[in-house]
């Protein structure tokens, strides 16, 4: 039935339609009837992404002799954030460098929650990992070694010298790619997986959909493993995180699997007069994309001005004294009203990732706008919000359950982004500490799943089973009327970015997004529809947000404390007592449930040392005795 | 309005924007074999199909436009 109004915002192709408005009499006829075809794939080995973490597993499962298919939603090589990572770390010991200096610096910018086994382990296969990627193919253009390159904020000589092997922007992930197809990993693409398929207790495979046609995708594997990055909300800034909706996530969760408490949020904020020119791309948007592609063809022919030599590619330098390097919004500072900068923040606070929580607190103290300085003419206000939707690099994901990156539910694995090791604790510090984490946990996962594997025989699906996973990935395009995926999705934004919800939490505050949220979940999202296969995928990956969404702010409501990328203005200080501890995420009896994991004794910091010596980083309102 | 359109005069069907652009804003014409910008509301002006696009056939403008927010959608 056709409501007013139709027709009469055809012109306006950038709004969200009133959905009479889309529907011609032949989509309407055609709607609900024609079927979907039918794709059927089996596998030993599902490889779910197509990023750095799901190219080291599917790399080394097919190593391990495993036949491997790896599905992505885009392009492989070129989803997700991969294209934007720049650089690993090398930890060599051969070169005199000791584990223990790293880690105890990292372990205490990551306020003392960093997983040990996690941290220690990826610095201790990043050599292999770089000679790894060498024999793949991939160049590595600078070595920067220097104390204060990583973490940001140590004083110059104070801290372990940290390498970094750095490599064009884009070009990483293609080599991998490149590698993974010349030893037989089979690629599937433009193929979103909406949910995972389980069978007695067991994960045998997953469901996808095309966003092109009415299609859909059945796949069989003795093992699964989810690298499908970090999730985001389709925040302003940083573009390259739009793909990245948590699906993952999301499925594993809907299969009862456990996930990583979400309270550590990713603070990157963008400049408000060009939100996509964040600080991991250049601030020139047209730059940073040639960079992208003239990391694999050299800048394009006849781009002029458009294009151009892939100088954004390289990381800059980390400078001697520790600073924070990159582009505006990296290190930002106040401005008063003749442009001279105010006095810089306590120490410790140029943390990176501790930076951008200090911008919530001056502008919670009505002291905004924030202006990044980028030239003597031209004065950037820095806004929050750009990252909207991810937490800290590895503290979002599914929760290890042991050390070869299981989920708690059989049959499923998880890797990179999409694994919740608390590999940097409660704050990001290590620059090329991402592209590290997510390189070896797709190695471990890909090498555990494949052994896995190969002791079953092959899966055989259950019909009623598949038949009923398919009908939840289908129903949005079944409903002929409802809430249009576009409109929800938007709604989710505002609800979960305004600071006082997201940066400066309270409890009152919380329970009202929630109340909001659960709202959205009972009734909204389930009335979503979809008018074509573009619109399924929106569905999806709607319906994933906004349990994100959920996931995040019970996480917050839980940890009543304060410590690192998580602030509570109800309960500003850490409280060591109760909370060296990591926050779980368990479907019970189909309710979210919050649970605390405390943290092993020998982890411990030493609680002799003062408050305010342990954390350099002062809360406002915090206890410091 | 941020995308706009690929120049039909310039693309050269080399589907590097439809591949790249993970937003699913670009179609491949069946007729023409050319790109064809399908859905420019859900685009996020990343500029990587400018980037890479061999034939500088994508016009856009920098400007992302937000859809109008309303009480139901």
């Amino acid at each position: 039935m056709k409501t007013a109004g139709e027709g009469v915002l055809a012109a306006g192709l950038y709004f969200n339609l009133p959905h009479g408005a889309w529907l011609t009499a032949s989509a309407e006829e055609s709607q609900g009837l024609a079927p979907f075809n039918e794709n059927k794939l089996q596998c030993d080995v599902l490889v779910v992404g197509g990023g750095l973490a799901a190219m080291f597993a599917a790399i080394k499962a097919k190593e391990q002799g495993a036949d491997v298919i790896l599905v992505d939603k885009g392009y492989a090589g070129r989803s997700g954030q991969s294209p934007f990572a720049s650089g690993t770390i090398v930890f060599d010991p051969a070169k005199g460098q000791k584990l223990e200096e790293w880690t105890s610096t990292l372990f205490r910018f990551g306020e003392y929650i960093t997983n040990h086994y996690w941290s220690e382990t990826c610095l201790k296969n990043s050599l292999a990992i770089h000679q790894d990627m060498v024999s793949y193919g991939v160049t590595f253009t600078a070595r920067q070694a220097g104390p204060g390159g990583a973490p940001t904020g140590a004083a110059s000589g104070s801290g372990p010298s940290f390498e970094e092997a750095t490599y064009g922007k884009g070009y990483m992930p293609y080599q991998l790619r490149q590698h993974a197809e010349k030893i037989g990993v089979k690629f599937v693409e433009r193929v979103m997986i909406v949910e995972l398929i389980k069978q007695n207790g067991r994960v045998v495979g997953a469901v996808g959909i095309s966003p092109e046609k009415f299609e859909l995708y059945t796949f069989a594997a003795q093992a699964t493993i989810l690298c499908t990055g970090a999730c985001s909300y389709k925040p302003v800034g940083y573009p390259p995180i739009h793909q990245l909706t948590g699906d993952g996530e999301a499925a594993a969760y809907r299969a009862g699997a456990e996930i990583l408490g979400k309270e550590f949020i990713d603070t990157h904020p963008t400049i408000r007069d060009s939100p996509n020119g964040t600080p991991n791309m250049s601030s020139d948007l047209k730059q940073g994309a040639a960079a992208l592609a003239g990391a694999q063809n050299g800048p394009p022919s006849g781009q002029g001005a458009q294009g151009g030599p892939p100088t954004a590619g390289i990381q800059q330098s980390a400078s001697k004294t520790g600073a924070p390097s990159g582009s505006p919004g990296m290190g930002t500072y106040k401005v008063d009203g003749e442009g001279n900068r105010l006095p810089a923040r306590a120490v410790g606070a140029s943390n990176y990732g501790m930076t951008y929580l200090q911008e919530a607190f001056i502008e919670h103290a009505g002291q905004g706008p924030i202006y990044g300085v980028e030239s003597a003419t031209r004065k950037n206000e820095i806004v929050g919000g750009a990252c909207l939707g991810m937490s800290i690099r590895k503290a979002d994901g599914v929760w290890p359950a042991d050390n070869e990156c299981r989920a708690s539910v059989a049959g499923l694995f998880a890797a990179g982004d999409s694994l919740g090791t608390m590999q940097n604790g409660a704050v990001y510090s290590l620059n090329g500490g991402s592209t590290l984490g997510c390189a070896v946990t797709g190695a471990i996962a890909g090498t555990a799943a494949a052994k896995e594997a190969q002791k079953l025989g092959k899966v055989t699906l259950d019909d009623k089973e598949v038949a009923r996973t398919k009908q939840f990935v289908t129903t949005p395009r079944d409903r002929k009327s409802g809430f249009s995926p576009r409109w929800v999705a938007q709604l989710l934004q505002y609800t979960m970015t305004p600071y006082f919800v997201y940066f400066i939490k309270k409890a009152d505050r919380l329970q009202a997004a929630i109340t909001q949220i659960e709202f959205m979940q009972e009734h909204l999202v389930p009335m979503m529809f979809a008018r074509d296969p573009h619109e399924l995928r929106l569905a999806h990956e709607t319906r994933n947000m906004v349990l994100s969404a959920e996931f995040r702010l019970r996480s917050a409501l839980f940890r009543t404390e304060s410590r690192g990328n998580h602030y509570r203005e109800d309960f500003p200080s850490r409280d060591d007592k109760n909370w060296l501890a990591w926050s779980k995420i368990k479907p019970v009896d189909g309710k979210m449930t919050m649970v605390k994991v405390p943290m092993p004794k020998e982890w411990l910091p030493d609680a002799s040392i003062p408050y305010e010596k342990r954390y350099l980083v002062r809360f406002p309102g915090e206890k410091t005795s | 309005m941020a995308i706009e359109r690929v120049n039909p005069d310039k693309c050269v069907g080399c589907k590097q924007c439809y591949q790249i652009c993970y937003a699913d804003v670009f179609r491949m014409d069946g007729e023409t074999g050319k790109s064809a910008v399908t859905y420019p509301q859900d685009c996020a002006v990343c500029c990587w199909c400018i980037g890479i696009c061999p034939a500088v056939a994508i016009e856009f403008t920098p400007v992302k436009t937000f859809p109008i927010f309303t009480s139901w959608g």
